[in-house]
């Protein structure tokens, strides 16, 4: 199975990659022997699929906190 | 040979912090300075957002340590981004090279990142911060929008609501951390519909509750799309939303030419712009 993140790095990198339809992409990460979970969030563009590839882990994304310190 | 180009490493050499970008998409927007900044670092601290960025970033190097354990719910953000500050700190104190390494824009909507910089200079450290591109300049390309052209205010949503802002109907209005209003920590999900009540309740004041507005995404894996979804302003408090989106309203009303300045502009036109006599 070829590594998922030295393919989501090729893509992110590639005009055309990154640009493909959602099939077109599919179809070239499967020929690439891209993992199941890469391939489904190619196909359907929800990277759900992905992260249950790697340690599920719902991050929190960052977030600035200029106001509560004013505030308090 | 440009290949052969290197600075010779000091002895001795003191503890120094860049707070370095990753850019908002996997692959697609990381500077090759930033990368450099985070493959010559001695330590790396990571405060990205999503598991798989996190995983892309250890393969440039092998101590990256993730800031993310620190968030706590209920616990204030304002002291997770403090003890951010102190753990970067306490490496560049111990004489480390550290790389801090954010998503997007180290320095937009970013307390830690400005703060360590500020401590280490105070303190007689190199420091330096590295631009990336952020959910910002993401907007501005997916949604269409020149912020030169009508004008655009960025605030973050706590603070426009819980202070007198100026709002300026006539530019667009960028507001952040939407789905956090009224949340000090972190959270998985929204803030009660109520609170976002009281957001309509202040935007109402300057724009028609029929007013459309967006709710964005920018992609962070380069298999996604943008998520672009307009609402009327009144649905805003029903509209499901996620802690990593951005609303913007566009202009409601049309740019008034000022004739006062119009005129003094005209008369000193008339002095420096007078044609040259043959
Ligand atoms: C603390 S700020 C960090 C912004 C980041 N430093 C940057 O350069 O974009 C977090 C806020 O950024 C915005 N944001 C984060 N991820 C985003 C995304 N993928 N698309 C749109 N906006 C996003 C949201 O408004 C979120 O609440």
């Amino acid at each position: 199975m070829a590594d998922t993140i030295e393919l989501l790095e090729a893509i992110g990198r590639d005009a055309s990659l990154r640009h493909a339809t959602a099939d077109a992409l599919a179809a070239v990460l499967e020929r690439a022997k891209a993992s199941h979970a890469l391939t489904a969030a190619a196909a359907t563009g929800d990277s759900a699929h992905l992260k249950k590839e790697f340690d599920y882990r719902l991050d929190h994304v960052t977030q600035s906190s200029q106001t509560f310190p004013i505030m308090l | 040979m440009v290949a052969s180009l290197s600075i010779p490493s000091e002895g001795n050499a003191r503890g120094s912090i860049a707070c370095v970008g990753l850019g908002m998409t996997l692959g697609s927007h990381l500077t090759p300075l930033a990368r450099s900044h985070i493959e010559q670092a001695d330590v790396v601290f990571a405060g990205v957002s999503d598991a798989v960025v996190e995983k892309w970033l250890q393969r440039m190097h092998g101590d990256v340590r993730s800031l993310q354990p620190y968030y706590g719910e209920g616990k204030p953000r304002s002291d997770t981004y403090q003890e951010w500050v102190d753990l970067m700190m306490a490496e560049v104190r111990a004489g480390k090279k550290v790389c801090g390494v954010f998503y997007g824009h180290p320095g937009v909507f970013a307390w830690s990142p400005h703060k360590v910089i500020e401590v280490a200079r105070a303190e007689g450290y190199q420091a330096h911060m590295e631009p990336g591109i952020s959910a910002e300049d993401c907007l501005y390309a997916d949604l269409g929008i020149d912020p030169g052209s009508h004008g655009c205010q960025h605030f973050e949503v706590n603070q426009f609501v819980l202070c007198k802002r100026q709002v300026d109907p006539t530019a667009h209005l960028v507001l952040w951390q939407v789905a956090m209003l009224g949340i000090p920590s972190v959270s998985r999900s929204d803030a009660p519909a109520a609170y976002r009540q009281l957001l309509v309740d202040r935007l109402s004041r300057d724009y028609p509750l029929e007013h459309q507005v967006t709710i964005y995404r920018a992609a962070t894996l380069p298999v996604e799309r943008p998520r672009i979804r307009k609402v009327a302003l009144r649905d805003l408090p029903t509209t499901p939303m996620t802690p990593e989106e951005t609303v913007v309203l566009p202009p409601a009303k049309a740019v008034e030419r000022d004739e006062d300045f119009i005129r003094q502009v005209e008369a000193l036109d008339k002095i420096y712009k007078a044609p040259v006599p043959a």
